[in-house]
């Protein structure tokens, strides 16, 4: 047998030794606290950023699309889910006489493998390097001069670089710039001119259906709205002029921005809500759990004073053990939140379906502290007012308890 | 005490053999193919931690049976 000295640590080591289960099962309701506040908050703030960046760097204020396709175009650029619809190309020299409209750009969407089997997927998108004021912003390298019907300039999470190559539907393009990281869509599209786009289509044959005539169409028009005009009032101005000829549905981004920001904050008060309820709940189980277990302990408290120990020390003995379940619980918690988080992140968000951007690594560390720290000091937060009433219990009486 | 050591190291190897599986004896899809993350590769990753957690519960009881206490049948 060792022959350590007996601390108030080696003492509430041995006490929650004794009793197993209890302890393993406190530990895993301040855990799932832990596991909740922390993991909850990384995805929350994630997708706060999401939107932020894309609020702040997406140029266009109206995105022109054929009817019943807004939510298409919706899914497009938040989630790069890949769709395919056409309008007549005439509109984007027309809506550019419009009073209030800046700046106008076509874009011509080209879906590609949506195979059942990948989680991502990728959405070809035609646009013209010339006129667009939506793509380049996000250009990380130096956007190329001129992109050539060979080139193709590439979202963040596609794997080939600048310089390298790719293939699509048996055409070879190289890749002339990256984009920085969006949160949208745009991270696993793809960017090549107009006429590529429409020779791709043409070798795909996907040309047929709604398209009536090759080279006569794209997909959205994306307009830039002049300082001091409202991007509503020059949607009703466009609509005015040309929604029954073209048959058009508009997406105006501020209005979605400012819908998803309503749907994040749900979801924050959803995730801070339950994280109070689980903290009420643990709390609320250490309190209960341990004054019924030291009220049974008075005996040995008892035992402990008569052998010398002070009113401090058996604070601090309780103190301890109960700090040790939450340092248990809040380590556990917080290190399962993190493996699901650094394992799985990705899946977790594309399945969100918003916007979001990787927290860095300080980030996630100062947000795993936080929730640690909470968590464990739940323990001794809850036990305190046990601790303090086992204390000042008188000795004589606890000892002659019962018998 | 034998016991525990031929149970622990039996979890150990079986949760070795779950974490490896999918990535050295029956190796699932490359992850670089262009963009593309397929399905298997979350099954995987969920295999590979749920093999680690095998083989540390395995590791745990093979130390809890051969701890001094266990061995002497008491303290």
């Amino acid at each position: 047998m060792s022959e350590a000295p007996l601390t108030s640590f080696r003492l509430s080591c041995e006490n929650l030794k004794q009793r197993p289960l209890r302890s393993v099962g406190l530990a895993l309701v301040v855990g799932l606290f832990a596991f909740t506040l922390f993991g909850g908050s990384v995805l929350n703030e994630s997708l706060r950023r999401g939107l932020d960046s894309m609020g702040k760097r997406l140029g266009a204020d109206i995105l022109l699309v054929p009817y019943g396709y807004e939510k298409n175009m919706e899914g497009a650029l938040l989630r790069g889910e890949p769709s395919t619809f056409y309008l007549k190309e005439g509109l984007t020299e027309k809506v550019r006489e419009i009073p209030g409209v800046e700046s106008v750009s076509p874009q011509l969407f080209l879906a590609s493998l949506n195979a059942g089997c990948c989680t991502a997927k990728v959405q070809l998108i035609g646009y013209d390097p010339a006129t667009d004021f939506v793509v380049r912003p996000w250009m990380t390298d130096a956007p190329p001069a001129a992109l050539r019907d060979d080139e193709v300039v590439v979202g963040s999470k596609i794997i080939p670089g600048a310089g390298e190559e790719v293939t699509f539907f048996s055409r070879t393009f190289r890749v002339a710039a990256k984009l920085d990281r969006t949160g949208m869509g745009f991270d696993t599209s793809v960017f090549m001119t107009i006429p590529a786009a429409r020779s791709l289509m043409k070798a795909a044959e996907l040309i047929s259906g709604d398209a009536e005539e090759a080279g006569a169409f794209v997909s959205s028009v994306v307009v830039g709205v002049q300082r001091g005009h409202e991007p509503r009032d020059v949607t009703n101005a466009i609509f005015r002029a040309y929604a029954t000829e073209w048959n058009l549905d508009a997406v105006v981004t501020k209005s979605m921005v400012s819908d998803i920001s309503l749907r994040l904050l749900s979801f924050s008060r959803l995730i801070y809500g339950i994280s109070c309820v689980l903290w009420v709940m643990a709390t609320t189980v250490l309190l209960l759990v341990f004054s019924v277990s030291l009220n049974e302990r008075r005996r040995e408290f008892a035992l402990l004073r008569i052998i010398g120990a002070s009113r401090g020390r058996l604070v601090k003995l309780v103190l301890t053990e109960s700090l040790l379940i939450g340092l248990a619980g809040a380590f556990t918690g917080t290190a399962a939140a993190a493996v699901l988080l650094f394992a799985f992140g990705p899946l977790i968000f594309d399945s969100i379906g918003l916007p979001y951007l990787q927290l860095s690594m300080a980030s996630v560390a100062v947000f795993a502290a936080r929730s640690f720290g909470l968590s464990a000091l739940t323990g001794p937060l809850a036990c305190a007012w046990s601790a303090l009433r086992i204390a000042k219990n008188d000795v004589y009486s606890a000892l002659r308890e019962g018998e | 005490m034998k016991n525990g050591i031929f149970s622990g190291t039996l979890l150990v190897l079986l949760g070795a053999l779950v974490a490896l599986m999918p990535y050295y004896i029956l190796p699932v899809c490359p992850v670089h193919s262009g963009a593309m993350t397929m399905r298997c590769f979350w099954t995987a990753r969920a295999e590979l931690i749920l093999g680690v957690l095998i083989a540390l519960i395995g590791l745990f009881t093979m130390l809890r049976r051969s701890s001094p206490e266990r061995r002497t049948g008491g303290k």
